[in-house]
Formats: C-alpha cells, sequence, structure tokens
C-alpha cells in the first residue's frame, strides 16, 4: 500500500510540475470567456449557460490534462526507459501500475474540482444565484468518468508501443465512449439479429461514457437520480475500470522491456 | 506472496476478469435503463440543408457535448433572426431552426420564449408559435413561464386581448421573459384601449432600454399614442 | 532447481533471440547463445565484451526485464520475480534516466521508499548515500539540470540506496570524465570490501583490473572464457612492446621477427612479445635501451586474443 503511495505522490509530483495546472488556468480563462460572451449573446438564463460551458470546461480541460500526462510519461518512462530503475525495485508491477492510476487521477481531480469550485463561486457570489445540487452530482459524475478513462489510458500506455499510438487509441475510445449512447439508442430499434450481436460487443467493449454524462441532463425533468442509479454507475465504474487495470496490469508482466 | 511474474497471480486474475466480465454483461444490460437518449422529435430537417442538420446532431451526439452544441446553436439561430436580410423571406427557417435548437438542448427555455414571441407576435405564425411553446411544456412540464406564455397567445389568437393581459403582464413581472414580450404587453395595452397603460409602459421602456432600435420604436409608438390620448381625453378620466 | 548457497547469479544455458522486422520479412538475431555462468557470493565479476556482444541482453533477463528464448536464471537463490530478491540487488542501467521534474534528493527518496524505507530512516539512507557519491551540495537541485556525471551519480546513489547485497551495473563507466571515473572505482572498491557482489559490463580494461576478481568473455552471444584476474594478469600474455633507441641501434633490430616498424625518431615497436622475451632480445643483439613501454595492458591483450583466436567473429549472429 506504502508503495502504491509513493508512485502516486512521485507522478503527482512530476505532473505538476510539468505545468499541467496552466491547462486549469487556460480552460478557466477561455471557457470563462466563451460562457460570458454566449450568456450576452443568448437572451437571458446567464447563470445555466455559465454552469453548463463549465462543465464542458471541466471535462474538457480533465482530458487535456489526462492525454498530456500520457505523452509525458510514455516518453519519460518508456521511451527514454526511466520505467527500468523502478520495476528492478521491489515493488511490483501491478503496484507501479496503480500508483500511476492515482497519480493521474488525483491531478486530474484537482483540475476539476478547482474549475468546478471557481464557477460555483462565480455564480453564487458575482451572479447571486444557486449552484443546483445536480451540478455537483454532474461533477462527481465527472471524476468517475476521469477514473475510468485514466485507467483506460494507463492500460493503453502498458500496450501501446508509441507515445501517438497511445493518444490516438485513449482519444479515439474517448469518442467512441460517448457514442455509446447511440447504440444504446439503436439496440432498441427493430435492427438485424447480426447487426444488433454485432452492435452488443462494440457496446461491451468500449466504456460507455454517457453512462456517466449527467452534465447534459441535468435539466431534464425525466431525469431520476437515485440510490439504485448511482450503485449502478459506480458499480460500473469499478467494474470496467478493474477489468481494464487488470489487463494493463498483464500487458506489464509480460511487456518485454527491448 | 509474490504477486510478481509468477503464475499463480495470473490464476487470480484471470478468474477475476471472467467475474467482472459477467457482471459488466449485466450492468451494460441494466444500464441501457439510465441512458436512455431520447432520439429527436423532428426526424425531418424542414426547410433547412439536411446535411447541416444531420452534421449538427452527429456533432452533438457523437461527442458528448450536447448541450454546448446547443447552445452555440441557439446563438446562430438568434443572429439569423437578428439579420435583417433574411426578412426578406419573413424568416422561413426561423421555426426549423428554433425546433432544432430545442431537440439539441429541450431544457434551455430561451428558445421556446423567444422563438415562440417572434414567430407568434412578430411574423403573424400563430401555429409555428403555438406548437413551438407545446413542445416546450412537454419537455419542461414543470415551467410555469411556457404555461402562460401558452395562454397569452391563444387568447391573443382569439382577439380577447383584455383576457390576454394579466397573462402577458405576471409573466414579465416574474422576470425570466424575453425583453420583446414588454413591447408586445405595451401593444396589446394599445388594442385592449388601455392607452394610459401603453403610455406608462412605453415610457419605461424608452427610460430602461440599452437599445437605438427600441428607442425610436417607443418613441414612435409615444408620439402616435399621444395623438389617440388627445383624440379621446374621456379614456385619460376614467383611469 | 537447487544451487550453492554462495551463487549469486546462476546462469544456465540461456539463449535470446531478438525478433524484429516485418512480419513479411523478419530479422533474426542471435543475442545470447547458451550462457552458462555462475557469480559467487561477494566477488566482483566483470562481463566483458564488444559493442553488440550481448552484455545488456544478459542483464536485462537477469533482472527480469527480458524473457529468455531457452535456460534459466536464478538469483541471490530465488527467483528475479520475488520482491525479497529484488530488495537485496541495486541496478544502474546504462545511461540511467530519471524524469526531469525532480530533485536529486527527492528521487533517492523515492527510490528509498520503493525499498520500504520510511520516515527518519529514509532521509538518513538519503543522507548517507549522497554523501557517499558525492552530491549532497546538488542535491536540491532539479535533475533536469544535472550533467551526465551527476547523473550516474545518482544512479549509482539510487542503485545503492537499498544496501544491495548484489549490485548490477550495465557499463557504469561509461560518459564519466577521469574524475568522475576514478571516484566512481574507488566506490566500487569500497562496496567490495565491505561484501557486495558486483556484477559489472563493461570495456573498460583499467576498470577490469582494479576492480574485477573475475572476468568473463563475451562475443556474438556466446561465452568464450571465464577467468581470475590475478591468473590473466601473471599469465605470459603477448603483449606489443614500443622500445626507444638511437637509430644505429634500431637498424641492429632489422630482420627480428618481433619488429613491425622503424619510426623516424628512433623507437621500434616490438609485435605480440612477453617482456622476457623482449629483454632477452634487445640483449642478444646489444642495442642500448633509452625507455621500454608496454603499448597495452595485458588485459587488454587478453580479451582481444580471446575474441579474436577462436574461429568466426559471427559466431553468434545470423541473419534471416
Ligand atoms: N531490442 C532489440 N531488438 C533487436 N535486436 C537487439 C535488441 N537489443 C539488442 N539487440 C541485438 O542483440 C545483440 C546484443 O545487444 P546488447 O545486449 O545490447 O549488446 P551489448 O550490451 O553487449 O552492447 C546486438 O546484436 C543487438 O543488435
Ligand atoms: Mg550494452
Amino acid at each position: 500500500m506504502r508503495r502504491i503511495f509513493c508512485v502516486a505522490q512521485f507522478t503527482f509530483r512530476e505532473l505538476i510540475r510539468s505545468n499541467m495546472l496552466y491547462i486549469w488556468f487556460l480552460s478557466v480563462v477561455v471557457f470563462s470567456a466563451l460562457a460570458f460572451l454566449l450568456s450576452i449573446l443568448s437572451f437571458g438564463e446567464v447563470q445555466k449557460i455559465f454552469m453548463d460551458l463549465g462543465l464542458v470546461g471541466m471535462e474538457f480541460s480533465g482530458l487535456l490534462v489526462l492525454i498530456l500526462s500520457l505523452a509525458v510519461t510514455y516518453n519519460t518512462e518508456f521511451d527514454q526507459k526511466a520505467i527500468y530503475l523502478q520495476l528492478a525495485k521491489p515493488i511490483t508491477r501491478g503496484e507501479y501500475l496503480l500508483g500511476r492510476v492515482f497519480g493521474f487521477f488525483s491531478i486530474i481531480s484537482l483540475v476539476i474540482i478547482g474549475m468546478g469550485l471557481f464557477i460555483a463561486g462565480l455564480v453564487t457570489l458575482v451572479g447571486g444565484g444557486q449552484v443546483p445540487v445536480l451540478f455537483v452530482y454532474s461533477t462527481l459524475f465527472l471524476l468517475i468518468e476521469m477514473f475510468v478513462l485514466t485507467t483506460l489510458g494507463l492500460t493503453f500506455q502498458m500496450i501501446g508501443t508509441s507515445m501517438v499510438g497511445v493518444v490516438l487509441y485513449t482519444m479515439f475510445t474517448i469518442f467512441l465512449g460517448h457514442g455509446m449512447g447511440q447504440v444504446d439508442w439503436l439496440l432498441n430499434q427493430k435492427l438485424a439479429p447480426t447487426v444488433k450481436t454485432m452492435l452488443r460487443i462494440v457496446h461491451f467493449l468500449l466504456p460507455n461514457l454517457e453512462a456517466f454524462n449527467l452534465k447534459d441532463r441535468i435539466y431534464d425533468p425525466n431525469l431520476v437520480l437515485g440510490w439504485t442509479q448511482w450503485q449502478e454507475v459506480l458499480l460500473y465504474a469499478f467494474a470496467y475500470s478493474f477489468v481494464v487495470f487488470l489487463i494493463g496490469w498483464i500487458n506489464l508482466e509480460k511487456r518485454e522491456f527491448m | 506472496m509474490n504477486w510478481a511474474t509468477s503464475e499463480k497471480p495470473f490464476k487470480y486474475a484471470a478468474l477475476s476478469l471472467t467475474t467482472f466480465f459477467i457482471l459488466q454483461v449485466f450492468l451494460c444490460v441494466n444500464l441501457d435503463k439510465w441512458v436512455h437518449p431520447e432520439p429527436f422529435e423532428s426526424s425531418q430537417a424542414g426547410q433547412l440543408d439536411p446535411k447541416i442538420v444531420s452534421s449538427l446532431r452527429a456533432a452533438a451526439l457523437l461527442s458528448g457535448y450536447k448541450v454546448l452544441v446547443g447552445h452555440v446553436f441557439w446563438i446562430r439561430v438568434i443572429q439569423y433572426y437578428g439579420d435583417g436580410s433574411n426578412g426578406a423571406d419573413h424568416y422561413a427557417k426561423l421555426y426549423d431552426y428554433c425546433r432544432l435548437a430545442s431537440d439539441l438542448n429541450p431544457q434551455f427555455l430561451p428558445v421556446y420564449t423567444y422563438g415562440a414571441a417572434a414567430l407568434a407576435y412578430q411574423q403573424n405564425r400563430m401555429n409555428e408559435g403555438v406548437e413551438l411553446l407545446q413542445k416546450g411544456i412537454l419537455a419542461n412540464p414543470t415551467v410555469n413561464n411556457l404555461k402562460l406564455m401558452l395562454a397569452a397567445m391563444t387568447y391573443h389568437n382569439s382577439e380577447d386581448y383584455a383576457k390576454e393581459i394579466p397573462f402577458l403582464e405576471i409573466q414579465i413581472a416574474q422576470g425570466n421573459a424575453p425583453t420583446m414580450l414588454v413591447n408586445i404587453l405595451a401593444n396589446t395595452y394599445t388594442k385592449a384601449g388601455r392607452i394610459d397603460d401603453a403610455i406608462r409602459l412605453w415610457r419605461q421602456i424608452l427610460q430602461t432600454t440599452d437599445s437605438d432600435v427600441q428607442k425610436y420604436e417607443a418613441s414612435q409608438k409615444l408620439k402616435e399614442l399621444y395623438a389617440i390620448a388627445k383624440k379621446n381625453p374621456s379614456e385619460k378620466d376614467k383611469s | 532447481m537447487t544451487t550453492p548457497s554462495n551463487l549469486a547469479i546462476h546462469i544456465k544455458g540461456l539463449s535470446k533471440t531478438y525478433k524484429t522486422g516485418f512480419w513479411f520479412k523478419p530479422k533474426i538475431t542471435h543475442a545470447l547463445n547458451n550462457l552458462t555462468l555462475d557469480v559467487y557470493e561477494k566477488e566482483a565479476f566483470g562481463l566483458l565484451g564488444l559493442n553488440g556482444a550481448g552484455k545488456t541482453t544478459a542483464i536485462k533477463i537477469i533482472l527480469g526485464f527480458l524473457a529468455p528464448t531457452a535456460g534459466s536464471v536464478q538469483v541471490l537463490g530465488g527467483k528475479i520475480s520475488d520482491r525479497e530478491v529484488r530488495n537485496q540487488i541495486g541496478y544502474l542501467s546504462e545511461l540511467p534516466y530519471f524524469s526531469r521534474q525532480h530533485t536529486g534528493r527527492e528521487l533517492l527518496e523515492y527510490f528509498g521508499s520503493l525499498h520500504g524505507l520510511s520516515g527518519s530512516k529514509l532521509h538518513r539512507r538519503v543522507d548517507e548515500v549522497l554523501e557517499l557519491v558525492r552530491m549532497s551540495k546538488a542535491s536540491r537541485e532539479k535533475v533536469s539540470g544535472y550533467s551526465k556525471g551527476m547523473l550516474q551519480r545518482i544512479g549509482i546513489g539510487q542503485a545503492l540506496i537499498g544496501k544491495p547485497k548484489l549490485l548490477i551495473c550495465d557499463e557504469p563507466m561509461s560518459g564519466l570524465d577521469p574524475v568522475g571515473y576514478k571516484e566512481m572505482r574507488d566506490i566500487f572498491i569500497d562496496l567490495k570490501k565491505m561484501g557486495t557482489t558486483l556484477f559489472l559490463n563493461t570495456h573498460i580494461m583499467d576498470e577490469v583490473e582494479r576492480v574485477c576478481d573475475r572476468i568473463g568473455i563475451l562475443h556474438g552471444g556466446q561465452l568464450r572464457e571465464v577467468a581470475s584476474v590475478s591468473d590473466i594478469l601473471q599469465s605470459s600474455v603477448h603483449v606489443d612492446y614500443w622500445v626507444d633507441v638511437d637509430s644505429q641501434d634500431a637498424s641492429r633490430l632489422a630482420g627480428t621477427p618481433f619488429q613491425k616498424s622503424i619510426a623516424e625518431n628512433g623507437g621500434v615497436q616490438i609485435t605480440g612479445s612477453s617482456l622476457s622475451e623482449t629483454l632477452n632480445l634487445l640483449n642478444q643483439r646489444q642495442v642500448k635501451t633509452k625507455g621500454l613501454r608496454p603499448l597495452s595492458s595485458v588485459m587488454e591483450a587478453y580479451f582481444l586474443k580471446s575474441i579474436a583466436g577462436q574461429s568466426s567473429t559471427e559466431s553468434g549472429r545470423a541473419s534471416k
């Protein structure tokens, strides 16, 4: 356990010093400006627009931090072989990978929560409005999503043989994962059984990121978000990341360091 | 215990992999109930270019940023209505634009209030305005503003202006109404014969507005109204 | 499988084949060919070989970074996958690399914590090691500003942080300046005195002579021989000598079987001879010698003879 924490701490420090927080700053500026512009132009509901765009910005900056971190650490760990010296130490490869996941996740959480607080502060203090509880829930869902994507990205890092490959796999999966909602919808339509089976396989293999996409439904009056839904979503996230983590771990164990 | 390369952990790993895969199948099926994307209601593009419509929908649905795309598209709708050159065909695409914007962002109320007001009062396309409001009410059953507006519009349609006025008044008093609704209320006062109220409201608009267009409109209306009021001083005594 | 308890590394029938290139045009490299080697506890063993001989490959297999194509390795009586075994090993890779954002001290603290150290124990050990590798001063600077030699020192520092019983170094002297080189050599000699088993990959003969007890010569993936350093130094390996003589004396040496060239300023190179033979020759011809020095070390000559001696130079390699 201690060793996992050490790897996480080491990773966190490395990423923070690689100026990942500039991304946070950049996102805050860009999305605040965008939100400001849109709210001026769109006749009303300024705070709603601000929160909507804020959530988008939070996800965006989280993804950006994830992808850049994957690229940066792929370079140091695998291209420059910094991983050799670590794996020669009395730490198992599973511990190393888990430490990396937590290190990544902590900096991504920092960025997302920081931006969420900024937006909530702006809405309540400057706008004098109220932050709906669903805004907070959306942020939590975003964090769950980021955990799944972090395990996934790092697993790709364990499998991939080039930095570009790792980044592309991850971005592609994020894109397809958001399309899973449409696959869900398609599966409820009348389709040929073979097509349906294929879709089921795709649906099963790729992460269903729409399950975590509360931000697009934050004002939906038909939204039911009870204990069962929380359980399902959390369990899904946990099961998915666990499977993905195991695949990454096995790959790291079997990886030949040429 | 040694969890590194020895064989034993791999048995555990394989075991847990299968367990979790099975769990995941179950969860995938269950999650369908949670992730239930509503298919877009209006399947046809109407007067809009179907290519643009479908690519916009694809962008919204596949990127996972439906709300963002909706907000940005809504700005495009406003620009369309704000551009005088589109007035040549009386903003023919306005209704389809509003429908598409509400598809992308069904809980964003300005689409309905602004869109319906523009369609029904300014362009005299009452049916389309009512349809848009209906859609909004169905998507946001708890929002009162839309219902008030529908009631007002129904009375307006049957030229029952006196009954229309309270609905507009309540809505404006509640805030969150598009500014053009204030103009509409002032005009409705005139139509209902409440010249004094109309003058009061236009004056208020003249004092508070920043828009030159609105200032000009208000001063024009006030001139007309003063003329009517002089002709008909008995009205003044009543109030 | 049992091994004598005094074996630090026990390598048996180790082979490694690399497959590179495209699937339709594979290129196969036999980097190691049936390597069998024992390293005893508390000895310093040097694995010598030219570039591409397979030294790094051997170390990577010992440390579990590569899976052998055939054969087996035991380290400190156990498997490298065992955490306890790795706890007793220090490893310094060829050109060690660290992520650039940490200070030297932070790096050593990290590696120390991977060894299970924490708290004041960790800090004390880090201070000790920093002192040992002479990096105390720069320890709070970021690694990104370090020179090659400083990186190498932090590298050896992280290898030593867990007080290893067995230290495995891949070309530890490469890229060091003379001072750094001497310091590193002193560190190795100290470690040997303290009873640490050393396993070094190298092609620097001076280092081998002063540090190692035994050497193995690897060529083309095959182990040519294993010998003790003191035996080699006492053996009568033929070395080239340079003899400083006057030019008229030089002519007296003409025609001798050992002579290779006569230089302008009156020096003579005597090829491939032992010291006694050379002295005898000079005596016989009554040459007045102004100076005599070997042109290479015994170690180097031994190594060169060893890799040239047995037939093919391409023995371990084949393509397609
Ligand atoms: N990753 C690799 N892929 C293919 N061939 C390799 C790889 N690493 C080393 N080799 C080949 O294996 C042989 C031994 O290499 P290496 O062990 O690095 O030698 P040394 O460390 O003694 O210089 C060389 O012929 C080299 O070309
Ligand atoms: Mg090498």
